[in-house]
């Protein structure tokens, strides 16, 4: 087990929140497959994805944890934010109402997860020129106003949902660095993780009547 | 199913905890306690030393008031009266701290209890750290990932609960990774069991889980769990190169269809998807009495395993135009008329253990190289001949039939092969020069019987 995909020093978790639709489930797929999914299903309770990336030569893994907007998956949605180091907060430059409700997506943000999580939000769909509902102005004033990150994003372009994404890690590997964030408080929501695993000899796999130190 | 916390939607699982017997010897007394949640119940024993150890950890980690348990005593603790009473206080003490600690049962309370074996919590906690030391060296590795169908039900139902990723405090512990680990692990294997696990009442066969956010998964076995257990096939299905799914199926459309009804329209157009990557099926050890016609929706299948099921005959598999590999051992068939009109491309075929008197169906599988016919009831050389004249075959499986035991088996059938004989192997050995020379003799006979056949009925015109 030298150097491999699978070393990397850190583990950040990360959710996407707000309204149905607004893209979450394809701003997670371009971002981890560097595709656009167009027909993309309602996300039933939550989907997941990870990818490596690098920040200042340290290698960071990302947990990402895409939730469902619809509201009947409120309660379970709720759940995940705690111990979260960095929140995508989505809404469709498209459709106003999912503008609107981003002060109670925020509330739920920052009620539920810790004072240093990073907060970014993300204007989706920013193709659609066209039909564009709220304004980049508006939307960043918000966005000032409630010490948020801000870009908009094409999950179906990709434009800018890398830098979305890395900015955030960027910010919170910055937290870790200036000492703001505490690695070792159980919800900091970043991991510190050995480059190499603990055990590299025995392969086998451990049933469950094997029991552990849970 | 077992688990400690807060209720998920109106399911509302009552819990209790209770000593429910002692066994004593010579030295020490052990006893039995049982848990019950909802309907699920399991027995944990210990002694009375570990509750003690277990108090001190409490007192210690949860400020717990250290006049709980009830004492030590060290002479006299042998006596009937003596245990009942200490048993009824050591009931006492644990649903006390279950009462108190039971919106977050800390991790020395719930290993005593063993919940890392019969709890969602404790299953997946212990599934989390596991994959988070190991995660990335079993991705690596070549072997299945090996899960109990309990497992992936506890995985499943806690990621209903609405409750923190990581309610154990334990980073470690987060459901975090067991996600990580589901949705790029490759290979999975479902090992389910028809017994009770461990020494609870929890019936594995009854569990459902669900399997969507298996992500990359390209190999999936499993043993006995039915498949209308598994949720979330539609969603594999796409990545799937390999199934195998044993002792847990009826049809074959309880997989391939997962529960769908309608799947065709009027006129036969296909409504679903197919299983585009999918080019090894395992269907072995269940209860197929028939292939039904969702074989369609599987067409690049090149290995099929159907062998120990109860097939009487093959249907619908003029749709696998892709397969190579046939196994049907261990059915009930008689007889496969005009096999080569539902396959063309087979290479290999084992029909061991089935009820076959006559190989006259294959006689047209030309690019037949391997056939396992043994344990039939093939009596006559006439009725094997069929397959030993085809252009590719290599190794012809016979014993355990009735014309083994015909006079002169072997040179018999190999003479049936013609020019081939060099090429075949029969049971496994190929020819001898004897046997070679003999063949040679009896084939030059023939030659000149069917010559004199020809000039006489030549004569006759
Ligand atoms: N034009 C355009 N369409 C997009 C973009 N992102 C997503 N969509 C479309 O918007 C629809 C919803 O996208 P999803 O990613 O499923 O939305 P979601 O936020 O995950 O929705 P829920 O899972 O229900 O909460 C899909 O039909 C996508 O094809 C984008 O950047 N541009
Ligand atoms: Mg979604």
């Amino acid at each position: 087990m030298a150097a491999g995909p699978y070393n990397y020093s850190y583990i950040f978790k990360y959710i996407i929140i707000g309204d149905m639709g607004v893209g979450k489930s394809c701003l997670l797929h371009q971002f981890t497959e560097k595709k656009f999914m167009a027909d993309c299903p309602h996300t039933i309770g939550v989907e997941f994805g990870t990818r490596i990336i690098e920040v200042s030569g340290q290698k960071i893994k990302l947990q990402i944890w895409d939730t469902a907007g619809q509201e009947r998956f409120r309660a379970v949605t709720r759940s995940y934010y705690r111990g979260a180091a960095g929140a995508l907060m989505v809404y469709d430059i498209t459709r106003r109402s999912t503008y609107n409700h981003l002060s109670s997506w925020l509330t739920d943000a920052r009620n539920l997860t810790n004072p240093n999580t990073v907060i970014f939000l993300i204007g989706n769909k920013s193709d659609l020129e066209a039909q564009r509902d709220v304004t980049y102005e508006e939307a960043k004033q918000f966005a000032d106003e409630n010490g948020l990150m801000f870009l908009e994003c094409s999950a179906k372009t990709g434009d800018n949902v890398e830098d979305a994404f890395l900015d955030t890690a960027k910010k919170i590997y910055q937290n870790i660095q200036d000492g703001s964030l505490d690695l070792n408080a159980a919800e900091s929501g970043v991991q510190h993780k050995p480059a190499t695993p603990r055990n590299p000899i025995n392969t086998d796999q451990a049933p469950i009547d094997k029991g552990c130190a849970c | 199913m077992a688990h400690f916390g807060k209720d998920v939607d109106n399911f509302s699982a009552t819990r209790t905890i209770r000593i429910v017997g002692v066994e004593t010897n010579d030295k020490f007394t052990t006893y039995i306690i049982e848990i019950a949640v909802g309907h699920y119940v399991w027995r944990v024993k210990h002694r009375y030393n570990d509750f003690h150890d277990l108090h001190n950890q409490l007192v210690y980690s949860c400020k717990v008031d250290k006049c709980l348990l009830p004492p030590k005593k060290m002479f006299g603790n042998q006596s009937d009266t003596f245990i009942k009473k200490r048993q009824s206080d050591l009931e006492a003490y644990l649903q006390t701290m279950l009462y108190y600690l039971a919106h977050k049962v800390p991790p020395v309370l719930a290993s005593f209890l063993q919940f890392d074996k019969y709890e969602i919590h404790g299953i997946t906690q212990c599934m989390a750290e596991e994959l988070y030391n190991r995660g990335d060296i079993l991705l690596q590795s070549r072997d299945p990932y090996v899960v109990t169908p309990l497992q992936l039900y506890s995985l499943t139902e806690r990621l209903k609960l609405p409750e923190p990723t990581c309610e154990s405090g334990d980073v470690k512990k987060d459901i975090g990774h067991i996600l990580d680990f589901i949705t790029r692990v490759k290979c999975l294997k479902v090992a389910g069991s028809r017994e009770r696990v461990g020494t609870s009442n929890i019936d594995m066969t009854q569990l459902k889980f669900d399997l969507s956010l298996f992500k990359s998964l390209q190999c999936l076995e499993s043993e006995c769990c039915h498949v209308s257990n598994i949720l979330g096939i539609e969603t594999v299905k796409e990545t799937l190169e390999k199934v195998s799914i044993q002792q847990g199926l009826t049809n074959i459309r309880d997989l391939v269809l997962n529960g769908l009804t309608q799947w065709k329209s009027e006129d036969g157009t296909v409504l679903v998807t197919q299983w585009e990557n999918l080019v090894e099926a395992d269907f072995s050890r269940n209860s197929i009495r028939e292939i039904d016609d969702s074989v369609q929706l599987i067409p690049r299948v090149e290995v099929l395993d159907l062998s120990h099921n109860r097939l009487t005959g093959v249907q619908h598999l003029n749709w696998l135009s892709q397969l190579t590999q046939l196994d049907l051992s261990n059915n009930q068939i008689k007889d496969l008329e005009n096999l080569h009109t539902k396959i063309g491309n087979l290479k290999i075929l084992n029909l061991a253990g089935n009820k076959m008197d006559s190989l006259k169906g294959l006689s047209k599988l030309f690019s037949l190289e391997t056939l396992d016919v043994r344990n039939n009831n093939l009596a006559q050389v006439e009725e094997v001949q069929y397959v030993c004249c085809l252009p590719c075959i290599e190794n012809l499986y016979l014993e355990g039939n009735p014309v083994n035991q015909v006079l002169d088996y072997r040179t018999k059938i190999l003479e049936q092969c013609g020019d081939r004989v060099l090429e075949v192997s029969l049971d496994d050995l190929k020819p001898s020069q004897k046997e070679l020379d003999t063949v040679a003799v009896l084939q030059a006979i023939r030659k000149s019987k069917e010559n004199k056949v020809k000039i006489q009925s030549g004569t006759r015109k």
